[in-house]
């Protein structure tokens, strides 16, 4: 026990402490860097032997301050500063376990109350009632421990942290599925390529494309390229020809109209004013549509992470189902009954709303940099009556200039871009418990630190006491 | 028409134009502009419009104002010389340039079938495509990034020559003022009186030229309805371009610091009274230097409108008057001149750091991203954690002073040396950490005002934290004796490599998290060096005092 305590109370710990705390934040931004934000969390930041580390840290500062009793009056800048680096941890702690962070969207016009977190929820609805079930990120298939959810007769198979789609069509002649065809834009190509282009005539969702300033359609039928093309956008259309070639119809920004027939490997020239081509890759008079979730090899950093889970259904045990974060699908139910499952980000509903009355965006002048964005919104705490004036109840809300109701704090983080302005403010919305402890504690690690430096006597600590304690 | 536009199709074999002799740019200079989001003086403009074509500010023996009007006049003769630089052998074999050169004229540029079509593929918008998710790109390829640089010289060049980027039509405020080429095309006044300008600098008259250049900016002054301060920020930016103080402050500091040194060098045999004048020319440049480096800052202040918060170039002023402050503040506390020696060694390298690499440092004055500006608490943030920057930067030479004196025989002169320059280094210490652990918070403070969260382990905070626990680490194991008076100084300037991570590293190498709005790129070279020439010193050292030891 005694030998115990006297590691606790030792310097040496605490020296080994700190430089394992800083190794470790070290190889986190190299891995946050590599690897993405999240999975820094899942390995460092928000990982069980990293708060291991910082409990240690606690322990290690209080046990010191004991083994000095009874304090002195020199004692107190260094029990200021170590109280202080405890109560941030504390704070911390508060912060990290009751604290709220998220994000709010609302449009120009409408009322919103909605906060979405981080975290992912898989979510059962049955008969009207709903279940959540949260589902913490991992950074690979093999970290995810599959579940059952034997209430809904559904169980969790795999995961994928960093979804992309595949895209992939093969040749299916015996059935006689819808043409699908590759094309591939060129002209502007060097060292950034465009992407391949897919199109199919068996789903809406894959029938038209839009990408960059033009749009790309598959129609199944030849008689119908002569559907009115968007208006005022560069659109081609193509439709697969009984005899293998591919005939199109090429509509400009301006309406001017062209028309032809190419072969596999063939080039359209849709002239529209960019200079660019068309290569026809491949031509599938019948296709099957193979395109799948797959895990992407890019881990970019900024970006949210786009999380997919595979689910199954155990009434109908053979097929199973990808959901990409914010997809819903109904299944069958242990006694036949359905039950849709989501997969979304986690939803926290507030007591109030906001209505985002006008968003605006100031640039600096002659250029497109924006120099502050700010929002006007109205605090909806109740249903108005048509007569009641809510002006009184509008807020601005800018960079630095947050607002705070009902225990949350709004903040102006960003804004989607839209033309001829945007519309659409995008807020970060924040509860901490921990803040006020944070905030002391930081004043006295500073105080007590600056004082621990005045008072040159505290170096001089007579060595016998750590013995006798 | 005196602006040619430009046609790819120019004489091969011109002449370089050189600067004239006998023309007087003390009025072209001070003629506003807008570009950048703020009005400048056509000094800056020009200057910045240099920096975008050769990748430098000034070009040998001309006034950047007349190389200005030289480009635009003379475009003929200009797009045919080499003046862009492609560093990269890759991107050079790429576009089927030939190795055996780094400097292409835009013509052959221009004429170069792969560097078009990329140049087609940015004006499309392919990286569109890239943001709609269809093309998921990670970091940049530093090919691409090269080409793009080059893309934008070639751009500034042609934007230059048409007039689409010289905008000098005042409007009222939020509004982009009126380019010369909208001039042209439409007939403006001002655009007319700087055709004057332009012809009378090509028909050779510098009278003339001097009256066009006062009147024109007489007109646009009136034209923007310029106030009294209005003026006085022009002509105090032209100043600042000028004198260029931090340029002059640097020779004076290295100047100094030689001085510094002589007057203490008593084996070198100067007589005594040698000694005192050595001390009397050192002190006076050190002051000099300093006085030039305060005004410097306070002018790019003034012009600005800000304090120094943005960018990598003014952190490194900065840190520079900080090293400066700190050394002054030891040498009246302990009275030795070794300290302003190193004081004044430090902040001429730091500023000569800071003017030597402008493509990497950029010293443009650019307006704030919205999150910086106008907060209190963010310039108090900012200037506390660069100055505990500079603390740890004085703690670092001196220990390497310290180092240094390692290697001599022993004797009891060294271990007084020694002792003392570690008293000298742990106060820089205290007030580094202080200064450090305080910016920290205050950082956390601002993020809280700012996002609502007071620590969020952005990959900057991070590093500030792991620079102050590698300190607290440090000075924890002195405290306990597990260092002493040879760990101290080999940790003392071991830990800097934290603080070169947290300062440049999170932003050149990293080039992660929320503090974007400073990522650049560049510089890795001289940084590696630095960090390897660091850690073999303290190798050698270590070996060394192992091997006297065991002796």
């Amino acid at each position: 026990m005694l030998r115990i305590w006297r590691i606790l109370i030792s310097l040496k710990l605490a020296v080994t402490v700190i430089a394992t705390l800083a190794l470790a934040l070290a190889v986190a931004t190299f891995v946050e860097s590599s690897e993405g934000t999240k999975a820094a969390q899942y390995y460092i930041y928000r990982a069980l032997w990293f708060y291991a580390l910082l409990t240690l840290l606690g322990v290690n500062i209080l046990a010191v301050a004991l083994s000095r009793l009874p304090w002195r009056a020199r004692h107190i800048p260094f029990l200021l500063a170590h109280a202080g680096i405890l109560m941030l941890l504390i704070g911390s702690y508060l912060t990290y376990t009751r604290g709220l962070d998220g994000m709010m969207r609302i449009d120009e016009g409408d009322t919103q109350s909605a906060i979405e977190l981080e975290d992912h929820y898989l979510v059962f609805e049955r008969n009207g009632s709903v279940e959540t079930v949260s589902i913490p990120w991992v950074p690979s298939a093999n970290h995810f421990r599959p579940s059952l959810y034997e209430k809904y007769g559904i169980r969790s198979v795999s995961y994928i942290p960093w979804s992309e789609s595949k895209v992939e069509f093969v040749a299916d002649d015996q059935n006689a599925e819808p043409a699908a065809v590759q094309l591939k834009v060129q002209g502007p190509a060097f060292m950034g390529s465009v992407p391949d282009l897919w199109l199919w005539g068996g789903d809406p969702a894959w029938s038209t494309l839009s990408m960059g300033p033009a749009r790309f359609s598959i129609v199944t039928d030849p008689s119908r390229l002569s559907t009115p093309a968007a208006v005022g956008e560069a659109h081609l259309i193509v439709a697969v020809l009984p005899n293998g070639k591919l005939r199109f119809r090429a509509v400009s920004p301006r309406g001017e109209v062209k028309t032809g027939e190419v072969a596999v490997t063939g080039l359209i020239d849709p002239g529209w004013k960019m200079p660019i081509r068309i290569a026809v890759k491949k031509l599938l008079p019948h296709a099957k549509n193979l395109s799948r979730l797959i895990d992407a090899r890019v881990r970019p950093m900024g970006s949210s992470v786009q999380p997919a889970i595979e689910i199954a259904s155990l009434a109908d045990g053979k097929r199973r189902h990808w959901l990409s974060l914010g997809d819903r699908i109904p299944l069958s139910g242990p006694s036949g009954e359905q039950v849709t499952v989501g997969f979304f980000p986690r939803r926290v509903i507030l007591p109030f709303g906001l209505r985002l009355e006008k968003f605006e965006l100031k640039v600096y002048p002659g250029t497109q940099n924006p120099a502050a964005y700010q929002s006007l919104v109205t605090i909806m705490d109740r249903v108005p009556n048509a007569a009641e004036d809510m002006s009184k109840n509008e807020r601005l809300i800018s960079m630095n200039e947050p607002l705070t109701q009902g225990g949350y704090t709004f903040y102006q983080a960003s804004y989607i871009p839209g033309q001829p302005r945007p519309t659409t403010t995008i807020l970060s919305v924040n509860a901490d418990p921990g803040r006020v402890l944070k905030y002391l504690g930081s004043l006295l690690i500073v105080l007590g630190s600056i004082t621990l430096y005045a008072i040159k006597s505290f170096g001089k600590r007579p060595k016998e006491k750590v013995k006798t304690a | 028409m005196i602006i040619a536009a430009m046609i790819s199709a120019t004489v091969a074999f011109a002449t370089a134009p050189t600067p004239q002799s006998g023309f007087s740019f003390r009025e072209a200079r001070l003629i506003p502009v807008q570009s950048g989001g703020r009005v400048k003086p056509l000094d800056e403009f020009a200057r910045e419009v240099t920096l975008g074509i050769f990748g430098k500010r000034i070009v040998s023996s001309w006034e950047p104002t007349e190389l200005l009007i030289s480009l635009m006049l003379d475009s003929q003769s200009w797009v045919a010389e080499p003046i862009i630089k492609i560093r990269r052998d890759d991107v050079r074999k790429q576009l089927l340039l030939p190795l055996d050169r780094t400097d292409f004229s835009v013509q052959e540029l221009m004429q170069n079938p792969a560097f078009l079509q990329y140049g087609e593929a940015q004006a499309l918008g392919v990286e569109q495509v890239d943001s709609l998710g269809v093309n998921s790109v990670s970091k940049s390829d530093p090919r691409a990034d090269e080409v793009k640089r080059t893309l934008q010289k070639v751009q500034t060049f042609r934007g230059l020559v048409t007039g689409d980027i010289l905008l000098l039509q005042p409007k009222p405020v939020p509004e982009s003022w009126g380019s010369l080429a909208s001039g042209i095309k439409e007939f403006n006044p001002l655009t007319d009186r700087f055709s004057r300008l332009l012809k009378s600098y090509l028909d050779r008259k510098p009278e003339e030229f001097l009256l066009a250049s006062r009147e024109m900016r007489v007109a646009s002054l009136a034209e923007m309805k310029a106030t009294e301060n209005d003026q006085r920020l022009l002509q105090g930016e032209v100043i600042y371009n000028q004198v260029r103080p931090f340029l002059q402050a640097m020779i004076l500091y290295l100047l100094a610091s030689l001085a510094w040194m002589l007057s203490r060098k008593r084996e070198v045999g100067l007589k005594k009274n040698y000694q005192d004048v050595a001390r009397m020319v050192a002190k006076s440049l050190t002051f000099v230097a300093f006085f030039l480096h305060g005004t410097g800052f306070a002018l790019r202040c003034y012009i600005s409108g800000r304090p120094p918060v943005s960018n990598m170039y003014e952190s490194v002023i900065w840190v520079s008057f900080g090293v400066l402050f700190f050394s002054f503040l030891l040498y009246r506390k302990f009275g030795t001149t070794l300290i302003l020696t190193t004081g004044t060694m430090l902040g001429g390298l730091t500023l000569f750091a800071a003017d030597s690499a402008p493509v990497i440092l950029d010293p443009t004055i650019h307006p704030l991203v919205p999150v910086l500006r106008s907060n209190y608490w963010l310039t108090i943030h900012v200037l506390t954690i660069t100055l505990s920057y500079a603390a740890f930067m004085l703690a670092m030479g001196i220990s390497n002073i310290t180092l240094w004196k390692f290697l001599k025989p022993s004797s009891t002169a060294r271990e007084q040396m020694i002792q003392q320059l570690n008293q000298f280094s742990y106060r820089a210490l205290q007030f580094g950490t202080v200064l450090l652990a305080a910016g920290t918070i205050l950082g956390g403070v601002w993020a809280d005002e700012s996002w609502g969260r007071f620590w969020g382990w952005d990959p900057k905070e991070v590093w500030a934290l792991i620079a102050l626990l590698a300190y607290m680490a440090m000075l924890h194991a002195r405290f306990s004796g597990l260092v002493g008076k040879f760990g101290f100084p080999l940790w003392t300037v071991l830990c800097f490599s934290t603080v070169v991570m947290a300062w440049y590293g999170v932003n050149f190498i990293l080039g992660v998290g929320l503090h974007s709005y400073g990522f650049s790129s560049g510089g890795q070279g001289v940084m590696a060096t630095f960090l390897a020439l660091q850690f073999g010193f303290c190798g050698y050292v270590a070996w060394r005092v192992r091997v006297a030891k065991q002796k």
